[in-house]
């Protein structure tokens, strides 16, 4: 089964600013994302997901599951997000490979898991128990991280690269996420994105960052950062071709802003086809 | 429990208790914890901006913002998803001796609350009147009826109806707080939430029903509530709008 049948184009995060606009004038956009948890359950949210689906391929984002905790899946979330894919039929379902409870507590933010064998076990029994409730693959997408575990094994693309193995998911790469990393935690950027098996590579994440306290916080607030850009270029002259979303979450700019983004990403696109 | 698991749980309550030193053991460093602990704070504090509008107009931003740090160092998150977040910020704000100098504000977070919970409420197939068709006349005291999940009934001594739907988008609020009270009624129709102050026997009706009373007691609470009321047509209009989801005999 294919991981994701979004095209290999750029697509917009969709927001609660832009819904009307985006229903009353169509415009042209490669395909939208959505964050599942905002559509969970149903009423006015739902019925208005479902006319967006109607005119571009959706995906479905999930930002609370927490797949990476070292407990079993929530299964009332679980279940929402079951109800959900299956009223919508999205082309892609991505979680992060993040944690976010205990069996005692929630933070509903997107934690750093270790990257150790232990936890391995754990998570992909977590990803299995979720793709076979859903009944298809989800892509995981890597994390923006300020803490990591003392003890890591292994490196963030060898841990996905290994959950892929073991699950059969596919993989979310988010090129800012990488790029802060790498600032924030030196990590070895390229050796993560060596150890990403390619051919896994749903989709793929760009946003802007800002700047705190000498962290680069991934706050989605900004346009793309030129940095962020030239990693991106390099990764699809890698890869080839592959959805490509510009999120944005904070200080939301007019929905052009976010279209000017998609087409840098779409010239990028473009460029690796003729190469190709 | 691994060491995995333990650094987990130990980096959850670091995060949420914002006056506890971490471990070295954990080998946190400090810039990356208060990231965490930044987004902890505004991510709930956010959520209830999101769903009190109107006792953020009511007390003004500040004071708001106040409110909703108090509220979020003494209630957790219990679910990965937030729109779950907020359900005691008014059995908070009745109790937090700051905001008694406004002793309606707890009822208006609560209608907000109950308005909150309609809009995310799942979709449901209303009960219709036709589904109890073969139920015998001699029965119909004994049913019991579910009010859907985004129904709910809100009986306060404050004016919250006037209160709430004055400070909604284009309304001028014009309200008599020692007017008496209001009772609420909060539901969906075709995915926008309506709120609507009800009759006193309406409200008794809609309140025992929300109780899981049977359909004899609700009624009487209905007549004893209002002299004269109208069982007939009240039980009709649960029907016509579509108020209940389920019922059992």
């Amino acid at each position: 089964m294919t991981h994701s049948t979004l095209p290999a184009v750029a697509g917009i995060g969709l927001r609660a600013p832009h819904y009307r606009q985006v229903l009353d004038t169509l415009p042209p956009l490669g395909w939208v994302e959505v964050h599942s948890e905002n559509f969970f359950d149903g009423g006015m949210p739902l019925a208005m997901l479902q006319r967006v689906a109607e005119h571009y391929p959706l995906s479905l984002h999930g930002v609370g599951l927490g797949l990476g905790s070292l407990v079993r899946p929530d299964g009332e979330h679980l279940a929402a997000l079951k109800r959900l894919v299956d009223a919508i039929q999205p082309a892609a379902v991505s979680e992060h490979l993040s944690f976010n409870h205990s069996a005692q507590r929630y933070v509903n933010d997107l934690l750093p898991i270790p990257y150790t064998s232990a936890a391995l076990e754990v998570i992909a029994s977590n990803v299995a128990e979720t793709q076979d409730a859903l009944g298809r693959p989800v892509l995981l997408e890597n994390l923006s991280s300020y803490v990591e575990y003392p003890g890591n094994e292994m490196n963030e693309g060898e841990f996905l690269a290994e959950l892929v193995k073991r699950t059969g998911c596919g993989l979310l790469l988010d090129v800012n996420n990488l790029y802060v990393n790498g600032i924030n935690l030196g990590t070895d950027v390229q050796a993560v994105l060596a150890a990403l098996p390619a051919a896994a590579i749903g989709e793929i994440h760009l946003a802007g960052y800002s700047e705190r306290d000498g962290m680069l916080v991934d706050t989605h607030s900004q346009p793309v950062h030129p940095g962020v850009w030239q990693l991106y270029g390099q990764v699809i002259k890698q890869l080839g071709p592959r959805p490509t979303l510009i999120e944005w979450d904070l200080d939301i700019p007019p929905l052009d802003t976010l279209q000017a983004e998609a087409a840098k990403a779409d010239t990028i696109l473009q460029g690796a086809r003729h190469d190709a | 429990m691994t060491p995995e698991a333990r650094w987990q749980a130990e980096l959850l309550e670091l995060i949420a208790r914002q006056e506890q030193q971490p471990d070295d053991t954990l080998g946190l460093n400090a810039a990356g914890l208060a990231v965490y602990r930044n987004n902890y704070r505004l991510g709930l504090m956010d959520t209830l901006k999101m769903i009190y509008p109107v006792c953020g107009q009511i007390v003004g931003e500040e004071f708001f913002t106040g409110l909703a740090r108090e509220y979020s160092k003494r209630h957790a998150s219990h679910s990965g998803n937030l729109h779950s977040y907020g359900a005691a910020f008014g059995d908070f704000l009745q109790g937090f001796p700051p905001a008694q100098t406004l002793p309606y504000l707890a009822d208006v977070a609560r209608l907000e609350w109950a308005v909150h919970r309609s809009y995310y409420a799942i979709d449901q197939q209303p009960l219709a009147a036709t589904a109890l068709a073969d139920v015998h006349p001699d029965q119909f005291g004994q049913l019991r009826f579910t009010l859907s999940e985004s129904s709910r009934a809100l009986s306060s001594p404050w004016p919250v109806v006037t209160i709430w739907q004055g400070h909604q988008p284009g309304q001028t609020l014009n309200v008599d707080l020692e007017s008496g009270g209001e009772q609420a009624l909060v539901s969906r129709h075709a995915g926008k939430v309506r709120v609507q102050a009800q009759t006193a026997g309406m409200a008794a009706l809609l309140l025992a029903l929300q109780q899981g009373l049977l359909l004899e007691e609700a009624a009487g609470r209905a007549l004893s509530a209002e002299a004269g009321f109208d069982l007939q047509a009240g039980l009709a209009r649960l029907f016509a709008d579509g108020l209940l989801s389920h019922y059992q005999l």
